[in-house]
């Protein structure tokens, strides 16, 4: 037990006034600021389960899609531990910012997902348990990939839950038509043309039927587009640079600015900008989900994605077309694939009688039984291994072979790093959509994006 | 009995007190006590003194949203008051439909900001958005470093002319008919009559509304967040947008407490001059 005035509490509570300053200074000093841009207390209760007689554990997460996945894996774990565990979901888009702040305040919850560009600083901060100590074993059960974006310093720092790489999704009536062999499409910013420009062309057609390049074509009226290249720095920008032979980062330092960096990154601008196959970046910029709609719409051929976008398009393609998986894109290296994985990690700053339960709770997480509800809802790939065909089936019934997917992670691009990982992106990405939209070239852009960067990361 | 009375009225205000106390005054000096650390919420704190003031005044990053903030607030608040009033003149008039009108420009000053920038965002897009396809073109409204802050203050303006106009309505309902009879007696026209007896007459309700709008301006953020997030080239990075940035996008909360520190005294700065500008104004007595 702790007493309100140790040290401990002095400063929480000192950091939750720091920290509802700042916020108010931030946000709720508008005039209008009610809050309305997130969930003001910390969430929404998504459910969980119940029965238990040892207590409850929280469990936070950012995808709804994974809730029901994980209300029957809870279920299973409280008749089994007698721990009930409360299900909180925060979207994505406030789960940064609110992580945190519930951390300076003592709020987090005992088991939380958490990803590669994030947990080093959570690590750095003691604020998570070392998975080696709780489950010895439990590493060569998981996706390897994933077990060494979490290996740091001799521990491992969550358990494997998803899982994701990167495939091609082609539109099959599209590639028919154009005569193009998506299994077969590689690029060569070197070379004076390559399959992957003369594939785009074949596809992008503007309101009068032409392709770019031929006489009158309007780049303002195209009805279809052949590729989606655009500053996504898991899907586009992490394989394409690491297939031209590029190195994203060397320890938490930023080395993409180099020769084949530059090269891809004005490759993949020009074909939005010169060769009029991929959407402008005035669109994809503000909208990520853009290209995926055009996918579903019928009006994008290649669309170069994770496992992430196969319910939408699953769900918004329904019967209106064919479509299916190939590798993804190969350049001068090979195909790459940015290889993805969530954790769940236990809270090291919970309260004394929360530990056993966590410890229970992320044991029950790393195993197949634990996992298989991820897996048979379609949720994505789990992270146990054993679990995974119960995801490929899920895909296969509705007539979609996603093994793919488990080909390309075996060639993974590097994914971001470090303790300021996700600050570093932050003050990379704009410069990189600037050189995506156009108005700087990759030699001018990327070096700056380099160095600021890095400037973000080094803090 | 005089004795008790220090106690009843401390007793009195004590709700209040402790209200402004601890949501207020406190956050206000533990702001500009993490200002000065250098502080990631996630571990220790780090002592650096005015570090954080001095490298925000030497990188650019404060100057430029200090600049992008006060272009907005030179752009939103006159062109709002501006409509604000010229719509509050007809509307009084009870013209056909002015009950309805009334409601309609009042309509998005009571929606939340957040969800009217993403609204707007959607109209604003170059490729599939209601306003190009309206107009016929292919124009980069929200992406393109010099229209992007125009576009915000547009919508800035388009949420807030209902509220003013408003107060506006209601002002003009305190000045009696009998000045304006009196006027067109003497010959004036309705543009000197707006210019010599409205404007100046409104004056207090113009002050009151100039204040609120440039504090809001200066703290406008929900709906720079929804519509450009401080893109494109931080061409739209207001101070609160920078603050938010430079505590949720880099994890530096001792410089967003240090811009939010300073945006506290910017404030307090501009209220003063503004109310000393006025004060100085004649303010009619129309009873």
């Amino acid at each position: 037990m702790r007493s309100l005035t140790s040290p401990l509490k002095r400063r929480t509570l000192l950091s939750s006034f720091a920290a509802a300053g700042l916020l108010g200074a931030a946000a709720a000093c508008s005039p209008s600021g009610g809050g309305d841009g997130g969930s003001g207390d910390g969430g929404s209760d998504a459910g969980g389960s119940s029965g238990g007689d040892k207590g409850t554990l929280t469990f936070r997460l950012w995808d709804e899609n994974a809730v029901a996945a994980y209300e029957e894996s809870f279920t299973a774990f409280t008749e089994s531990s007698g721990w009930n565990v409360s299900i909180d979901v925060v979207p994505w888009d406030d789960y940064w910012t609110r992580l945190p702040l519930d951390i300076a305040s003592g709020d987090a919850a005992d088991v939380y997902w958490v990803n590669s560009a994030n947990y080093i600083q959570l690590k750095g901060s003691e604020a998570l348990l070392d998975i080696n100590e709780i489950i010895p074993d439990g590493a060569s059960q998981w996706e390897q990939a994933v077990v060494d974006l979490y290996t740091r310093d001799g521990g491992l720092w969550g358990v494997p839950q998803i899982w994701d790489s990167i495939a091609l999704f082609y539109n099959k009536d599209l590639v028919e038509e154009a005569g193009v062999d998506p299994s077969d499409l590689a690029f060569d910013p070197a070379a004076e043309t390559d399959t992957l420009r003369e594939a785009g062309s074949k596809l992008t057609v503007d309101g009068e039927g032409r392709h770019p390049g031929e006489d009158g074509f309007d780049p303002d009226s195209r009805a279809r587009f052949g590729f989606n290249s655009q500053a996504d720095r898991q899907a586009i920008i992490g394989p394409m640079l690491a297939s031209n032979g590029a190195q994203w980062q060397d320890e938490d330092v930023y080395t993409f600015a180099s020769p084949e960096g530059i090269e891809a990154f004005q490759y993949m601008a020009d074909l939005i900008n010169v060769e009029n196959i991929a959407p402008s970046a005035a669109d994809t910029n503000e909208n990520g989900d853009f290209t995926r709609d055009l996918f579903t719409q019928g009006k994008l051929g290649l669309f170069q994605s994770g496992p992430y976008s196969l319910p939408a398009i699953s769900e918004g393609v329904a019967d209106s077309f064919e479509w299916a998986l190939a590798a993804p894109v190969a350049g001068p290296d090979g195909a790459k694939s940015l290889v993805h994985g969530v954790v769940a990690v236990g809270n090291a700053n919970a309260d004394d009688d929360q530990q056993e339960g966590i410890a229970e709770l992320l044991t029950w997480l790393g195993t197949k039984e634990g996992q298989l509800p991820l897996a048979e809802q379609g949720v994505s790939f789990p992270g146990h291994v054993d679990a995974q065909d119960a995801y490929i089936d899920f895909w296969q019934e509705k007539g979609v072979d996603v093994s793919v997917f488990v080909e390309a992670a075996k060639n993974p691009a590097e994914a971001d790093t470090g303790a300021r990982a996700n600050a570093g992106l932050t003050a990379a990405m704009p410069i990189f959509q600037e050189v995506f939209i156009g108005r700087l070239t990759a030699e001018e852009g990327i070096p700056q994006a380099q160095e600021e960067g890095n400037a973000a990361m080094e803090e | 009995m005089n004795s008790r009375r220090p106690l009843v009225g401390w007793l009195l205000i004590a709700p209040s007190l402790i209200g402004v106390t601890c949501f207020l005054i406190l956050p206000v000096v533990l702001a500009f006590v993490v200002s000065l650390f250098r502080w990631d919420l996630y571990g220790s704190r780090r002592f650096l003194g005015l570090d954080n003031y001095v490298s925000l005044l030497s990188d650019g990053a404060l100057v430029n949203s200090l600049l992008v903030t006060a272009i907005f607030t030179l752009i939103s608040v006159p062109v709002s008051l501006a409509i604000g009033l010229v719509l509050a003149t007809q509307l009084v008039r009870a013209l056909p439909g002015s009950a309805i009108v009334r409601v309609i420009v009042v309509i998005p000053w009571v929606c939340a900001p957040l969800a009217l920038g993403v609204v707007w965002k959607w109209i604003f897009q170059p490729s599939v958005g209601a306003l190009n396809q309206i107009l016929g073109v292919r124009i980069e409204w929200l992406t393109d470093p010099s229209l992007a802050l125009p576009a915000v203050a547009f919508v800035a303006i388009w949420q807030n002319v209902g509220y003013i106009s408003l107060f506006f309505q209601a002002g003009l309902t305190r000045i009696p008919g009998s000045i304006y009879e009196a006027a067109r007696i003497d010959g004036a026209g309705p543009a000197q009559q707006l210019w010599h007896m409205t404007i100046p007459l409104l004056r207090p309700t113009t002050f009151f509304l100039a204040v609120t709008q440039v504090v809001a301006s200066f703290q406008v953020f929900d709906m720079v967040y929804a519509l450009t997030g401080g893109g494109p080239q931080h061409r739209t990075e207001v101070i609160a947008s920078l603050i938010y940035n430079e505590a949720f996008g880099a994890s530096r909360l001792g410089r967003a407490s240090a811009v939010a520190v300073i945006l506290f005294l910017l404030l307090v700065v501009i209220t003063v001059i503004q109310q000393r500008w006025f004060s100085k104004r004649i303010t009619y007595d129309m009873s």
